[in-house]
Formats: C-alpha cells, sequence, structure tokens
C-alpha cells in the first residue's frame, strides 16, 4: 500500500472523501474537466510543490470552500503501478491517476480504501 | 547555435518520449530557453509550442497528455520558488527560475495553471520576449 496525498478545499477533500475522484468534475466557474485525480507520494519527493501548498492556493480561489485540507489515501500498490509512466515515474512522487492509468481502477477500489482529511493551517 | 528544427526535433522528444519524468522535461525546456524564447498553451488536446526566431515565430504541436503538461507548470512554479520563495502560486504569477543544467542564466518565467487555462512562457536576459 501507498498513501498518497491531495492538496485542495476541505469541502471538495470531504466530496472526494465520500464519492471519490471525479473527472467529471467541474470548479464553480470554469469550463473544464477535472479529467484526473493528482497526488503525491506522502514520503514525497514533493518536486511540484507541497501539498499544503496546493491547499492553500485552492482556499484562496474558492474562499467559501471551508479553507484548506489534505486527502490522503492508501492505495494498493497494484493500482499505484498503473498511474506510473515515462512522465511519472515513482522516484518522481508524484502519483497522477489519470483516464485510462489507474483512475478507474481506484475509483472501483475508492470505498474500501482507508482515507481522512486532513486541515491545513493558514500561516 | 542551433537550427529551429533541430530545437523543435529535441522538444518534441523531451515532451512526447521524457527519459528523465517530467521533472527532465522541464530541464530540457529550460535548455530550449536558453537559445530562443518559448511559449507553451494547452489547445484542445494537444501542446502548441511556440518558438521565436528574431522577428519571426514557429510553431509546432505536441501530443501529450494535459496532466503532464500541468504537471510541467507546476515544476516551473517550484523552481520558481526556490529561488524566490512564494513568488509563484501553483496556479500561476510570474517569476525568475535557474535551470540546474546551466545555473549562470535566469529564466524568466510566466505561468498559468487553472483548470480552464494552462499556457508558460519562458524567456532569458539575452532572448527577445514572445507575448503571451
Amino acid at each position: 500500500m501507498a498513501m498518497v496525498l491531495h492538496g485542495t478545499a476541505r469541502v471538495r477533500a470531504e466530496r472526494i472523501e465520500s464519492s471519490g475522484p471525479d473527472p467529471d468534475f467541474v470548479e464553480p466557474g470554469g469550463v473544464a474537466r477535472a479529467e484526473g485525480f493528482s497526488t503525491y507520494l506522502e514520503s514525497g519527493p514533493f518536486l511540484l510543490g507541497y501539498p499544503e501548498a496546493y491547499a492553500r492556493g485552492k482556499a484562496a480561489l474558492f474562499p467559501h470552500e471551508g479553507g484548506p485540507a489534505i486527502l490522503a489515501v492508501d492505495v494498493p500498490d497494484d493500482i499505484v503501478a498503473l498511474a506510473v509512466s515515462v512522465y511519472f515515474p515513482l522516484s518522481q512522487g508524484i502519483i497522477q491517476f489519470d483516464e485510462g492509468a489507474g483512475l478507474e481502477e481506484l475509483r472501483a477500489a475508492w470505498t474500501t480504501l482507508w482515507k481522512e482529511v486532513r486541515l491545513v493551517g493558514i500561516p | 547555435m542551433k537550427t529551429t528544427s533541430q530545437l523543435f526535433r529535441f522538444l518534441r522528444n523531451a515532451l512526447e518520449d521524457p527519459k528523465r519524468g517530467v521533472v527532465g522535461a522541464v530541464e530540457d525546456l529550460l535548455e530550449v530557453s536558453r537559445e530562443r524564447p518559448l511559449r507553451l498553451d494547452w489547445e484542445g488536446d494537444h501542446c502548441q509550442v511556440c518558438m521565436a526566431d528574431g522577428d519571426s515565430e514557429e510553431t509546432i504541436d505536441v501530443v501529450f497528455p494535459k496532466s503532464v503538461f500541468r504537471a510541467i507548470l507546476a515544476r516551473m512554479a517550484t523552481l520558481c520558488n526556490e529561488r524566490n520563495p512564494n513568488s509563484v502560486s501553483p496556479y500561476g504569477g510570474q517569476g525568475e527560475l535557474v535551470a540546474r543544467v546551466n545555473p549562470s542564466t535566469v529564466v524568466k518565467t510566466t505561468i498559468v495553471n487553472t483548470s480552464a487555462d494552462q499556457r508558460l512562457a519562458l524567456t532569458t536576459e539575452t532572448n527577445s520576449t514572445v507575448a503571451m
């Protein structure tokens, strides 16, 4: 199993926690689908910035969504392996679940996975 | 000095068949930006790469996953913040960074990385600017 982290706003973290990542999710005022689910290995490295920074950034963009939060999910190794590619080698710490690259399998297993929402402080 | 077609070929390989993941692809983009100003825009299902050459510009379309482009933008923002903390948010801004392969060159960076819009512009002090 691998613990992965997704930084976002609290309302979204709680929605994903209960229903799973939604590739058809569209942000308020937006037009584009989410398409995928971006996470980091909890152990890092955090080469694209820390999940806390994503959470704070998203909370700042959407101030009515409950503040910054991180969704932590424990994902089986065989599903994580589906997200590994030439673009996202495991060594870089980015676990990008895309359609056709682990997202469907992650959604299918979602209700069985351990997960929690961790609130993030604002410095 | 490499020709525009040589640089485009290098970039296409870096983006379509990377050997060092998205982090390596970013280093390759920065290497090219030392020679020519670059602009990358996500258009539908592909990336449009625009390179300035004197007074003219040339453009190619490169196909790779959108999530990869968003990761490239996020990596650029992280490098900007390593040089100047909190200068760029994960969702965009303007900053400066240095490429690991050539720390003496400062690259000016403009990033837009929202769900609706993804763009990147890279220039150096010695390059002319490509308009965003």
